[in-house]
């Protein structure tokens, strides 16, 4: 059956909106524990949901079952579930306007990753394995190796018919270093969208032999202090900090259930007037870019807080109605079978006019606090926690000994005021993934970056 | 799902055929329907199938995976299975199981849950949020929602195994916000295999906590007091410190703080630790692992005494031991199995067993402590030591016994597998709940520590 007919099916039962999108993932993943390949999968999983706005609330049904009757089924489907919403709804949803977007997007890997001998896949990984075990003191290595192609088809009752595909490839590392009965797990990532020319970009292990490095380092680091101490945070560790401490409570959806604390605060002073956050998608070959959202709304970069002034949220349409803000194409989802739902993409603080050297030179006593073991965000009271993988205790102006097991805490509207200096060497950090009842992948980063009174949780 | 199960066969004989030594095909067929509650409304109602095969084959000792949607697909996936192989590591002495020795899985099946129409789904939903609202006029509804629906799955391999059970679930929660002042929040959750949750109590739970956490106050004399971890909040430390290096893959690697220790004393000798895929309504509870081996009780830990890891066919055909049942496909950042992933080790129905009491003795019994319902920051622990330090913006203090109150924020640092050790007290308030990041079912109590760090 036509995806028109499906459409003028919902919208003739009475619907106000109804959308078909198409997705399908498929790739190649290893897994090599010290010399050997562990695990080696191929597959592909595909399928498409319906999407139906109805009295202001909405149904969704999904199904790998793409015959004429399966998409017939769930159209019906998607309509009577719609409709069991819009009993209940009290305030209806409508959707922003946006222009219909028509055609196809290919971001054309430069390096298809299916030409590319998977036993060649494998050398990189024995590659980065052997790199690492030549670090002293590391224990093992388990590497992986990861390559997809996430294709979308958007159509909607609004005009829109856009396809889309993206390709992604990374590789990853779990080291472990051990020294007597001190042990050290270490995980690291490279990579990006793209195919395999995203390890020309970035040298994967340059960066795995610094990580390993690190892990060596922290077995016999102590434990940091507790307590509130000047703290400066390297570009990975910035890049969190944006993502868990602002970017979280910016998603607009969260604002509407009530569950951001920055409800209310649009174009408020929320920071230091040195602080700019942005979110851009558009950014070529890294990891958390996308050309068009899951609502079929073209990407755009965000400007969330502008020299300290909360300038927008991210809107997926119906946000963007209810706030009064330009959509820009936020919504995301896992897969096809997945509600879209408001998300980030490339989180990161833009730069600032200070060299490290300056940023660390009026410390007494403070920490310099290194790349990211993820964090978490409670956004309703804007509480967040986030871990460095090492850290560096300062005394007087200059790095004394390394450190390990520290944690940063504290409030999102607080913390901003606190940044008293941005650094000038913006980098934006490795392929992540960020969780939100589903899992999208994203990346963040930023400049160098010095907050005054960080509350750190350290082992002492 | 007889369907299927003869498309799974067709496909075995097809890997058979292309000259795989053995084979193996696993499907899923999971039906979920969800209603999301936000902001006080049902405003999203949604239906998703699940459906696929995986197929592992097995040539010259090496194995490949591949997976697909449907049978025609799994068809051609059989060639990618077998070409994978050649890449794979030799592992002599790994073979599919044959069967025999299963046991049927208990309260794992409720007709009830088939029954619930999308209206029934929602009109239940609803009851949550208006017990919620009946608590306080500053309460709102703001997230949440109730999942419902069946799996059928099954296990067919060259060696004459052929095995099939089916599950129900069901799991309701609420997230609620109390809107006045500086606004707190309460949050709770059940999981369950039957129709049987008090959908009104989730409701009230959520409500109430949001209410007894409002106008938190500074932690004024932190240190090394006792932490009581809720049971909500150890399933965090659960999933991502002790249950990883339970597994004998990590393990006999030493990758493990529990490597090589065996017959140690490794916890209070007052805690046992066990793993049961047959636990009567656990989460993860059915006939066979993933793998198709029957699954059984493990006593990882007795009485502190480390016993035995958990072990996959994988790891336990490469280190000598008997698989335990825990062969789980589950993929990295995914709590539920799937076709889509090779099996992996994976804990079913963890648990903690010993002297339980109400949670109110465990309290009554500290002088001055906190209880901790969720923590910020658990996956950011250092798996391989046990280290971690995270933050707690739900948590009461503890004062000669008794709740007194919020805390409007604190830092915990420690090291889990030392907190373990110093137990001095159990609930027996326990929980059914999972992992979040990684695949793990769990029924834990709440339990009282000493040698926690808090810092306010």
């Amino acid at each position: 059956m036509e995806d028109t007919k499906l459409i003028s099916m919902a919208v003739d039962a009475g619907a106000d909106y109804a959308e078909i999108r198409y997705g399908s993932m498929g790739g190649t993943s290893l897994e090599i524990q010290g010399k050997e390949v562990k695990s080696a999968s191929y597959g592909e999983d595909g399928g498409a949901s319906i999407r139906v706005l109805y009295g202001g609330a909405w149904g969704l049904y999904s199904t790998s079952d793409l015959s004429d009757e399966g998409l017939k089924a769930a159209m019906e489907t998607a309509v009577k579930l719609a409709r069991v919403s819009a009993a209940n709804v009290k305030e209806k949803a409508v959707l922003a306007d946006v222009p219909a977007e028509t055609g196809k997007e290919i971001w054309a890997p430069k390096k298809n990753t299916a030409d590319i001998p998977i036993d060649e896949k494998k050398e990189l990984l024995l590659d980065i394995a052997k790199a690492v075990l030549n670090v002293d003191k590391i224990h093992s290595v388990i590497t992986g190796y990861g390559d997809n192609t996430e294709m979308q088809h958007v159509i909607n009752s609004d005009g829109t018919d856009i396809y889309t595909e993206v390709s992604r490839t990374y590789a990853r590392a779990r080291i472990i270093a051990k020294e007597g009965a001190n042990i050290v797990g270490f995980v690291a990532s490279a990579g990006g969208t793209g195919g395999y020319e995203v390890f020309d970009i970035s040298d994967p292990i340059a960066h795995f032999i610094e990580s390993a490095e690190s892990a060596a380092r922290i077995l016999t680091a102590d434990p940091a202090p507790s307590g509130k101490f000047p703290v400066i945070t390297d570009p990975d560790l910035t890049g969190v900090f944006a993502h868990e401490a602002l970017g979280h409570a910016t998603e607009a959806d969260l604002v509407q259930s009530g569950s951001s604390c920055l409800a209310g605060r649009l174009n408020s002073k929320i920071g230091n007037d040195i602080v700019t956050i942005v979110d851009d998608p558009t950014l070529p070959n890294i990891y958390g870019s996308f050309p068009y959202d899951a609502e079929g709304v073209k990407a755009k970069r965000k400007v969330l807080v502008d020299h300290g002034v909360l300038k927008s949220y991210i809107v997926n349409r119906e946000t963007a109605a209810r706030y009064g803000i330009q959509p820009n194409g936020g919504a995301r989802a896992e897969s096809y079978a997945h509600r879209p739902i408001v998300r980030m993409s490339n989180t990161f603080i833009e730069n600032g006019d200070y060299s490290f050297e300056e940023l660390i030179e009026g410390i007494k006593y403070g920490v310099y606090a290194k790349g990211s073991r993820g964090g978490q965000v409670d956004t309703t009271k804007g509480s967040f926690q986030f871990s460095a993988e090492e850290a560096f205790l300062i005394e007087n102006g200059e790095i004394t000994k390394p450190l390990k097991d520290v944690s940063l805490s504290g409030m999102t509207l607080e913390i901003l005021n606190m940044i008293d200096a941005v650094g000038n060497d913006l980098r934006l950090s490795s392929p992540g993934n960020c969780g939100k009842g589903q899992w999208v992948p994203v990346s963040d980063g930023g400049p160098h970056v010095r907050i005054q009174g960080a509350v750190i949780g350290g082992g002492q | 799902m007889d369907e299927m199960m003869s498309s799974a066969e067709r496909i075995l004989k097809r890997a058979v055929e292309k000259g795989a030594d053995s084979a193996e095909v696993f499907y899923l067929n999971r039906k979920t329907d969800s209603y999301s509650i936000e902001k006080n409304v049902i405003n999203f109602t949604s239906g998703n199938v699940n459906r696929g095969f995986g197929i592992r084959v097995l040539s010259g000792h090496r194995i490949g995976f591949s997976y697909a949607t449907t049978e025609e697909k799994a068809m051609k996936a059989v060639d990618e299975a077998i070409r994978l192989t050649s890449l794979s590591r030799e592992m002599k002495g790994f073979s599919f199981p044959a069967g025999g020795g299963f046991k049927k899985a208990e309260k794992a099946w409720d007709d009830r849950i088939l029954a619930i129409e999308p209206k029934d789904g929602a009109e239940l939903s609803k009851v949550m949020i208006d017990a919620a609202l009946e608590v306080d006029k500053s309460i709102l509804a703001a997230e949440g929602g109730m999942d419902v629906g069946y799996y059928h799955t099954g296990i067919v391999n060259s060696e004459g195994l052929s095995v099939s059970d089916r599950g129900t679930f069901a799991s309701a929660g609420l997230y609620a916000v109390f809107t006045e002042g500086n606004v707190s929040t309460g949050e709770e959750f059940v999981l369950s295999r039957q129709m049987d949750m008090d959908l009104a109590e989730i409701g009230r739970k959520a409500a109430t906590m949001a209410v007894r956490h409002h106008n938190p106050v500074p932690l004024e004399k932190g240190g090394q007091i006792p932490v009581v971890f809720a049971n909500t909040a150890l399933n965090q430390m659960f999933e991502f410190i002790t249950v990883p290096a339970l597994y004998g893959d990590a393990a006999e690697r030493g990758e493990s703080v529990y490597s090589r220790k065996v017959g140690e004393q490794v916890t209070d000798s007052s805690i046992s630790i066990v793993d049961d895929g047959l636990m009567p309504g656990g989460i993860m509870t059915q006939k066979m692992d993933d793998e198709g081996v029957p699954s059984q009780r493990n006593v990882i830990i007795e009485r502190g005494e480390l016993k035995e890891f958990l072990y996959d066919l994988s790891s336990a055909s490469e280190f000598g031991k008997k698989p335990t049942g825990n062969g789980v496909r589950a993929q990295r950042l995914s709590a539920t199995n799937t076709f889509k992933a090779p099996p992996i080790s994976g804990a079913r129905n963890i648990s903690i067993e010993g002297d339980a009491k109400p949670l109110d003795k465990v309290i009554s019994e500290i002088d001055y402590g906190v209880l901790v319902y969720s923590v910020l920051g658990a996956h950011t622990s250092n798996p391989a030591s046990g280290d971690f330090s995270v933050n707690s913006a739900q948590l009461l203090l503890i004062e000669k016994g008794e709740i007194t109150r919020p805390i409007r924020s604190a830092m915990l640092s420690g090291n889990m597998p030392s907190a373990l050790r110093s137990v001095i007290g159990i609930a027996d308030d326990y929980k059914v709940m999972s992992g979040h990041i990684y695949f793990m079912g769990s029924r834990l109590p709440s339990i009282a520590v000493n040698g926690v760090n808090v810092t306010g």
